[in-house]
């Protein structure tokens, strides 16, 4: 961008000249792959073919050659456990594990990554001591209180966190925090707990016995995105045991009546469906929405004022037991509703349906009454508080993606169906004078998603997947008694549990 | 027909039969005098909090909304509250001017032009709030049907836009009835007037009124039309407000009783703060014989019916939510009692339907002190009422993954102190600067302008023989 000279092209221009060493480093990489990887390919095939192909599939087929099969002993891995056996004198283990966000802290200064609710707690900007209820008890504290945790000599202050369904007489805490120099985001975020670890031989570094554990009086805040997690018996989720679903379908019990419609769509109609049996929770749709609609990292202080901005959230509920609770996941975006509630109350008429089944935001109309977010039963309208991206130092606009407008102060927003992405299919079908092919879009959550949970297309085609899933018996629609006639839809998660198929 | 309405009002409305020119004279005197220090310190400090106010609003709208507590779920708290609030106020004025005027309730005649002016100002007040309470103010205009070249139209389904014109009518109506009422009295401060500058503004409002019988006839048959033009205005403002709640969605908001129940808490709600007020300024301008114990024990009995109408509304809507078997609605309500907010309604019922009784008892109606603290708490428990209704509904909507709680922040605060500076620093100044009190009406309703009957008549007699008749 700046024509500046790459690291490592400066670190071959600095090494002693050797005869038949290109100085140019992509040159000097593609040779050494030409001498030392395309010798093992399996197939004939062009070494310019081969590595398009490698660093486009970001992996390469070889014969031989790289890895060794090794034999496991299977008597060292019980040497190993045995060291732990051993009873803990203050009943208190701790397990130490890499954040599912920012690793070992080599991305604590994303942003992005930082607001990404944590999976299983919701927690944002930073980490804590995760214990069970009943632990959180015994220790007399309660979410948010600082507890000092002592092994052997070393120690440390956290904030405790509770979560149902924790091991009892277990802490566990996310690494990669507390990061003291990390960049402007990422210092001081959370708390460092690899200041607990000690290498010693023969023993994992991850985790420790007889960890003592006491309360300091202080507290500190704990930042959740959600914190109510019953469904409190709402139609927001179904789901049942496989065996359950086998003999009693959902369409039989649960069949929806569909609401009469007023009108219909011509053309394309865009819905989304949404497989909370595949839905991991893992939040990749979240990020990618946020990556491809330039929505802003509003920062821990607006977070615990519940003014976070994804378009795309998951939420996360437990049923059962406290103690041992089942979770469900939920990815939750705009619901492009055919009667949308926000719809009616705009007195500008800033949000609006398109001939395509699209709830439609109109940026440039919108005056900021709010009252579209109030009336939404699922809570996906984001409001711009403040100009959350005034701080742009160029060419900080770079990261944005020139296809979405970069939302102002006072004004709302909200999923879109990636509508950039539908407009441009539509101009590439129009100019080969053909109909968008089904799959032919991509939504950024759905590109993202790892378990194939997200499945976009056209409900006017009666041979899309979308239509042939909203037709499943595990179909539903999110508080469908509302009427509001969502184009999301979810199939109800099928649960097949150990006992299952254990009997 | 005029002995029906002397039983009605047995008890004189004029304390110490002064002469007709004592009445222009006594309800002249604040305007006539350099106000002293008990003014100034009251227009000092409602004017500071109308000036923090106003920075704060001015600082919003540079900064952003972030500066409140509002948050999602809770995208409406303390700016709409004050809104609903403050537009409630606005009733009372009406209905003592226009609909006690069309029932020829006669007594009516020495508050109607406080009422109505307090009407006028909590409606500027509340106005204040829609537009400020948005994201982007500078576009408010674009909430007006508006022409324009882009031929983009409001959304005539949106409540917010019903809210527009049910206010902005309310508001011409308001004004043009209290001003076409005070022609006469302005003529009548122009003939007073101490300086040539007092004299030519007094002529520019009065229209050169000289109490001509045509003048007469004019105004009678002008105000008779505003008042009847009013008075639907009464139940249609506020029934359209609460239309902004009634056709969403969200639990709590969504209920038929709403209009009615909102009509009723204004009226109550109004009449409290006319009393707050009035009992102040008889008091401040030594207007005891005017505004007498039985205007004060009059307002008391209109605050208890319409707290048992409130209260009444309360037990309904609770009722409803449990009788209609919907789990969410039933939530809702039981969250409104026993959820975190239950401060919140338990000072709403305590203030707006138990401490309202005490006016079952004679003695209270007609004693100023407690009387004065009914009409405060009453005006807490009905700000309280609407932070219950906007707040607790939307902090726990459908889905329990978007629940959520609401902190106002000091922003909030001081908006909220500021909008009582801003009606405040209007009452004051209005006070001081035109009649508070219609001395046309209170001397038509006097025993010398009742022709048809001696004076020495009414007043030589007493109460059980015309009650007899």
């Amino acid at each position: 961008m700046f024509s500046a000279r790459q690291c490592e092209d400066s670190l071959l221009r600095w090494l002693p000249p050797t005869p038949g060493r290109p100085g140019d480093y992509h040159e000097y990489l593609k040779s050494r792959w030409r001498n030392e990887v395309y010798t093992r390919r399996p197939t004939e095939i062009d070494f310019e073919r081969f590595w398009n192909i490698s660093l486009h599939e970001g992996f390469i087929t070889a014969t031989t050659g790289f890895l060794q099969p090794q034999d496991l002993r299977p008597e060292a891995v019980l040497e190993a456990i045995g060291e732990y056996a051993r009873p803990s004198p203050s009943g208190i283990d701790l397990v130490l594990t890499p954040s599912p966000r920012v690793f070992d802290g080599r991305f604590a200064n994303n942003g992005w990554l930082q607001e990404l609710p944590h999976p299983v707690t919701t927690q944002v900007w930073g980490n804590g001591a995760l214990m069970s209820r009943a632990t959180a008890q015994r220790l007399q504290c309660r979410e948010g209180d600082v507890v000092r945790l002592t092994v052997e000599r070393r120690s440390l202050k956290i904030p405790a966190l509770i979560e149902p369904g924790m091991a009892d007489d277990l802490i566990s805490i996310d690494l990669g925090y507390g990061r003291r120099i990390a960049g402007s985001i990422g210092s001081s975020v959370g708390v460092d707990a690899g200041t607990l670890r000690k290498n010693v031989a023969d023993l994992s570094p991850w985790f420790y016995t007889g960890v003592g554990v006491e309360t300091t009086g202080e507290s500190s805040r704990i930042i959740r995105v959600q914190t109510h997690f019953s469904i409190e018996g709402r139609p927001i989720i179904k789901e049942a045991s496989a065996s359950a679903f086998r003999s009693h379908p959902l369409a039989e019990s649960e069949a929806e009546s569909r609401p009469h419609v007023l009108w219909s769509y011509r053309g394309y109609h865009w819905a989304m469906v949404v497989d909370l049996t595949a839905c991991t929770g893992c939040g990749a749709c979240s990020l990618a929405c946020t990556a491809e609609n330039n929505i802003p990292v509003v920062g821990p202080e607006q977070v615990s004022r519940k003014r976070e901005m994804h378009w795309m959230r998951i939420d996360r509920y437990y049923s059962g037991s406290p103690d041992n609770p089942s979770a469900v996941y939920q990815p939750i975006l705009c619901q492009h509703c055919d009667a949308a509630p926000c719809e009616k109350v705009c007195p500008v008429a800033a949000t609006v349906r398109s001939p395509e089944g699209l709830n439609e935001m109109v940026y440039n109309r919108c005056v900021g009454t709010r009252y579209c977010a109030n009336n939404c039963p699922y809570k996906v309208r984001r409001f711009n508080f403040f100009n959350y991206h005034k701080q742009l130092v160029s060419p900080a606009e770079l990261v944005y993606n020139p296809e979405v407008t970069v939302r102002n102060r006072g004004i709302m927003e909200k999923c879109t169906f990636c509508v950039q992405r539908i407009t441009a299919a539509k101009h590439r079908a129009k100019i080969e004078g053909r109909k968008i092919r089904d799959g032919e879009i991509q939504t950024a959550c759905q590109q993202a998603c790892p378990a194939e949970a997200i499945v976009f297309g056209d409900l006017n085609d009666p041979q899309s997947r979308v239509s042939q899933l909203t037709k499943e018996t595990r179909a539903y629609h999110v508080l469908d008694d509302l009427g509001v006639r969502p184009s999301v839809t979810y199939l109800a998660k099928i649960r097949n549990p150990r006992l299952d198929t254990v009997a | 027909m005029n002995k029906a309405a002397d039983i009605l009002e047995a008890t004189p409305m004029v304390l110490g039969s002064p002469s007709l020119a004592q009445i222009d004279q006594e309800v002249a005197v604040p305007m006539g005098r350099i106000p002293g220090p008990t003014w100034w310190a009251a227009f000092a400090l409602s004017g500071l909090s109308m000036l923090m106010g106003l920075s704060l609003m001015g600082y919003t709208a540079y900064r952003g909304i972030g500066l409140w507590g509002n948050n999602s779920p809770v995208f409406w708290a303390f700016p709409i509250v004050n809104f609903v609030f403050w537009i409630g106020i606005g009733h009372a004025g009406t209905l003592i001017s226009a609909i006690l005027f069309l029932f020829r309730q006669r007594w009516r005649n020495a508050i109607a032009r406080f009422a109505e002016a307090m009407t006028i100002f909590a409606v500027m007040t509340a106005a204040t709030f829609p537009v400020m309470h948005m994201g982007r103010p500078w576009l408010a205009h674009w909430v007006f049907p508006i022409p324009n070249d882009m031929r983009l139209w409001v959304n005539f389904r949106s409540p917010l836009v019903w809210d527009l014109f049910a206010i902005s009518t309310y508001f011409t109506v308001s004004l043009m009835f209290w001003y076409i009422g005070l022609i006469p009295d302005l003529a009548a401060m122009r003939e007073r007037a101490p300086t040539n500058a007092h004299r030519i503004i007094y002529s520019i409002l009065s229209w050169g009124w000289t109490g001509l019988n045509r003048h007469w006839r004019h105004y009678e048959r002008a105000y008779l039309i505003l008042a009847g033009l009013s008075t639907p205005l009464v139940v249609s403002v506020h029934t359209i407000v609460s239309f902004d709640f009634a056709t969403s969605v969200i639990p709590g908001w969504h209920a038929t009783i709403l209009p009615p129940y909102f009509v009723a808490g204004a009226v109550f709600s109004g009449f409290a703060m006319v009393l707050t007020v009035l009992i102040v300024v008889r008091k401040a301008f030594h207007m005891e014989h005017l505004i007498t114990l039985r205007h004060l024990e009059n307002m008391n009995k209109v605050v208890l019916a319409t707290s048992l109408i409130v209260g009444y509304a309360y037990c309904v809507e609770l009722f409803t939510a449990w009788y209609s078997g919907e789990s969410i609605e039933r939530f809702t309500f039981l969250n409104r009692v026993t959820g975190p907010y239950w401060w919140a309604f338990a000072l709403m019922v305590l203030c707006n339907v138990l401490v309202p009784q005490v006016h079952w008892f004679r003695k209270a109606r007609t004693s100023i002190l407690p009387m004065f603290v009914v009409s405060i708490l009453v005006n807490v428990g009905m700000w309280f009422e609407r932070f219950v209704i906007v707040v607790t509904s939307l902090h726990r909507d459908f889905l329990p993954s978007s629940w959520g709680m609401y902190k106002p922040t000091l922003v909030d605060f001081g908006i909220l102190l500021g909008s009582f500076g801003l009606f405040f620093t209007l009452v004051l100044v209005f006070v001081r600067f035109l009649p508070a009190i219609s001395m046309t009406e209170v001397k038509a309703s006097m025993p010398q302008a009742q022709l048809s009957v001696h004076p020495e008549e009414i007043i030589g007699q007493p109460e059980m023989e015309e009650v007899s008749v």
